[in-house]
């Protein structure tokens, strides 16, 4: 797998959120780095690594998170 | 809410029953789940709800109860000039010393000269107000606490002793009378002497405990939501990721999720080389990361990683060791009531029997002053003072006298094998090809180590330049790169390169052409535990290298007058089996254990001691510092690390294996002549309280004057010393 940006709208509302989604992140190696932007709008996530789509969408429904690709 | 954990540090603690004294001051508050006083580090951690009570009432209790605490410093140790509140130093024993000599010199020599008797009193009253103080203070804690000990016995006899004297001096009576102040003195100077060294022997272990703190780096690098960060390490998180700089500690335990590295861990495993780590290896807080920087994943927080459990561990068993006066106190616990016992009822029985006070008085005196515990406080130091210089003479220190009664008793001695059977350097044991390589090769290669730090970039460089006169060149220098976890490179003008590299990575390359010639030499060192190291240009293996640990000298000689002792040996190791097996083969352990993490070696040690076992351990590293704390008796080498020495309760400061089969051997001989010491002391005392109760008087009309007391005491004191002196004759026959 190539490296690549995928960027997703996310219900990643508050701090709180982000604590919850931030082991899950952090603990796939795959992902070189992640940033969730909680100014904007749809809370966008940009992940950046050797990843794919359906990976980050399933990491977050385990911890009861919804993602969706833009 | 969790729980929170606080230490605070305590003075004034003294015995056993301060420390429950603490404990129930705490625990009485409500919202505290656990109290737990330690009376060597003399601190108190408290496991509490932080919405229930605060940190200030923890402190208001603990000074209700009687003892002082300075508040949360956040150290182990405590706030120094408060926990030494109790204790002598330096300077007290100076003048300990100061006050005392011209009393015993006076006593001793010129007894009957009476200004000396005026000037004894007057110093022998400023040593018991001012340097002895202490000693009575935690005399009267014991007695508060109806825990009598020997500092109750020594307070108890030194003061009838001085008040007897005393009022002799200034309303003398009729007829012939002795004047007892060098006694007091001299036994206060001995007593203390052993405080004080007792004390110091306590805070090099607390000390020991807080250096090891220093191997964690302040400030992280922490990524959080994108963004670096530098964060105290005590505020990184589970699950968070940080970034390790070549050169940086490792604050953390964790999994690397990028980079690939060479890690220097001889804190954990205690061996010298450093391990290549990469994607998905486990990483250990206190070891440095070498080479390239890393993603770390943290699966373990400062304050839950292996190292903090080593210094927990060793903190606890610092603090469970018995300190060596216990068996003087419990002879003590049981001596003191029994001569106050003696003493009432030789007082009652002389009124009721004769009515005459003045005799009653002198009998009852003479009681507490022949009790005074001078040949039983001279029987266990004398000993072990023998024994410290015969063991200084042949290079080894014992920690304290408790160490030197149970070295006698061992029956199981384990050792660490890197910088303990061996000398912990690497060095060049054998080559191949050097001798064929040009120059200029030469100079590419030596210039290429010169330029590392790994540990076996200096012998390889010195290998090279023994059989090459190399040209330091600084371009290569310049030049040279670093392939994390695998060695070095440097690519010439003319586009040739130079790598030096492990021997086991160069194997896998399918380029490369491995002779015949390659293969036995590889096969041959690496069956004896050692490194291989090549160096390649382009295509071509032009030599390669077998680095090694080297033997102690008289390993072999120790480990076998241990096994003629009766003392069994065994080899534990963080080290692979290969190197561990080959290493017992040549010095005739029969027992390996290998690959162990240091909490392992721990578990040996104690599964040995539960099945009754009395374990020796020999080591050198922080990585042995666990077992070393639960072993019975430990021993370090000088040069290792500060911390095993710092626990050791044997250090080699010759760094001859040897030293521990005769440590063994001088041990168990002190022993057997404390016992002959002790048997002596009681026997006087055990005749003479009797006698100076006056209990042959009615039949005989003998009765004990002070002046045969006196002779009395100094015989059976003449004859202990003797017969530790003994001791030190005690010659080391290899």
């Amino acid at each position: 797998m190539e490296i690549k940006q995928l960027k997703f709208k996310t219900n990643i509302t508050c701090m709180h959120c982000l604590a919850k989604v931030t082991p899950v992140l952090n603990a796939i190696p795959e992902i070189d780095n992640w940033k969730v932007d909680l100014n904007t709008e749809d809370k966008i996530l940009t992940v950046e690594g050797e990843i794919s789509e359906e990976m980050i969408i399933d990491a977050l429904q385990r911890v009861g998170y919804h993602a969706e690709g833009i | 809410m969790k729980p929170s954990v606080v230490i605070l540090p305590v003075a004034g603690m003294t015995c056993a029953s301060c420390v429950s004294a603490v404990e129930k001051a705490v625990k009485s508050l409500d919202g505290v789940k656990e109290a737990n006083a330690n009376l060597a580090l003399g601190n108190v951690s408290i496991v509490f709800d932080p919405e229930k009570v605060s940190q200030e009432s923890f402190v208001q209790k603990i000074i209700e109860a009687g003892y002082q605490s300075p508040g949360m410093t956040g150290e182990f140790s405590t706030n120094k000039s408060s926990q030494r509140a109790n204790e002598i130093g330096d300077r007290q024993l100076l003048w300990v010393y100061i006050l005392a000599t011209p009393v015993a010199l006076l006593g001793m020599f010129y007894h009957s000269y009476s200004p000396g008797h005026y000037l004894s009193f007057i110093l022998t009253a400023l040593l018991i107000v001012f340097p002895a103080r202490v000693l009575f203070v935690r005399a009267w804690s014991q007695l508060r606490h109806r825990a009598p000990a020997m500092d109750l016995l020594v307070a108890l006899s030194t003061l009838t002793a001085f008040f007897y004297s005393g009022i002799t001096l200034w309303l003398p009576p009729s007829g012939t009378y002795h004047l007892w102040f060098e006694t007091p003195a001299m036994l206060l100077a001995f007593v203390l002497t052993g405080r004080f060294l007792e004390a110091k022997a306590r805070h090099r272990s607390v000390e020991a405990v807080n250096s090891l703190k220093h191997l964690q780096p302040e400030l992280i690098t922490v990524i959080r939501n994108g963004e670096h960060i530098s964060l105290p390490a005590t505020q990184v998180a589970m699950h968070d990721r940080v970034l390790i700089k070549p050169f940086e500690i490792i604050p953390v335990d964790g999994t690397i999720l990028k980079g690939e590295t060479e890690i220097d861990d001889s804190t954990i495993t205690g061996e010298p080389l450093p391990k290549h780590k990469k994607k998905g290896d486990f990483v250990f807080a206190g070891t440095r990361n070498l080479e390239g920087g890393l993603t770390v994943l943290v699966t373990r927080p400062v304050g839950q990683t292996l190292l903090d459990g080593i210094i927990h561990s060793v903190a606890r068993s610092l603090a469970e060791k018995a300190p060596s006066q216990q068996m003087a106190d419990k002879i003590a616990g049981i001596f003191v009531p029994v001569v106050l016992i003696i003493a009432l009822f030789t007082m009652t029985i002389w009124l009721t029997a004769s009515g005459n006070i003045s005799q009653a008085l002198t009998y009852t005196i003479t009681v507490l002053i022949i009790a005074c515990p001078c040949a039983l406080g001279l029987a266990t130091p004398t000993a072990l003072v023998a024994a410290a210089g015969n063991a200084a003479r042949h290079g080894f220190l014992f920690r304290d006298g408790e160490t030197m009664e149970k070295a006698g008793k061992i029956d199981i001695a384990a050792f660490d094998k890197t910088g303990t059977l061996t000398t912990g350097k690497l060095e060049i044991k054998d080559s191949l090809g050097i001798e064929n390589l040009g120059i200029e090769d030469a100079s590419v290669f030596y210039s290429m180590e010169k330029s590392s730090q790994h540990p076996l970039s200096k012998p390889v460089a010195d290998a090279l330049i023994q059989v090459k006169a190399c040209n330091l060149s600084e371009d290569v220098q310049h030049a040279v790169r670093v392939i994390p976890g695998r060695g070095l490179s440097y690519t010439s003008s003319e586009n040739t390169e130079y790598r030096i590299v492990s021997f086991d990575f160069i194997r896998q390359e399918s380029s490369l052409e491995i002779n015949e010639e390659l293969i036995s030499f590889a096969t041959r060192h690496a069956s004896n535990g050692r490194t291989l190291i090549a160096g390649v240009k382009d295509k071509e293996i032009l030599w390669v290298m077998a680095a090694g640990d080297t033997l102690r000298e008289d390993a072999f000689q120790a480990i076998s007058q241990l096994h003629v002792m009766g003392i069994q040996t065994l080899l534990l190791t963080g080290d692979n089996h290969e190197a561990a097996t080959a290493l017992a083969h040549k010095v005739g352990i029969k027992e390996v254990h290998a690959r162990l993490l240091p909490s392992d070696k721990k578990d040996i040690i104690q599964s040995l001691k539960s099945q009754g076992n009395r374990v020796l351990m020999a080591g050198d590293g922080i990585n042995d510092a666990e077992a070393l704390s639960s072993a019975d008796v430990s021993v370090a080498m000088a040069k290792g690390s500060n911390l095993a020495l710092d626990i050791a309760s044997i250090t080699l400061i010759g760094e001859q294996l040897s030293s521990i089969p005769f440590a063994i051997k001088l041990s168990r001989f002190t022993h057997s002549i404390i016992r002959q010491n002790l048997f002596w002391a009681f026997f006087y005392n055990v005749i003479c309280i009797p006698l100076a109760a006056g209990m042959f008087f009615p039949f005989t009309g003998f009765t004990l004057n002070p002046m045969i007391a006196g002779a009395a005491m100094s015989l059976s004191s003449v004859i202990v010393v003797t017969n530790s002196l003994r001791i030190s004759r005690l010659k080391f026959n290899p």
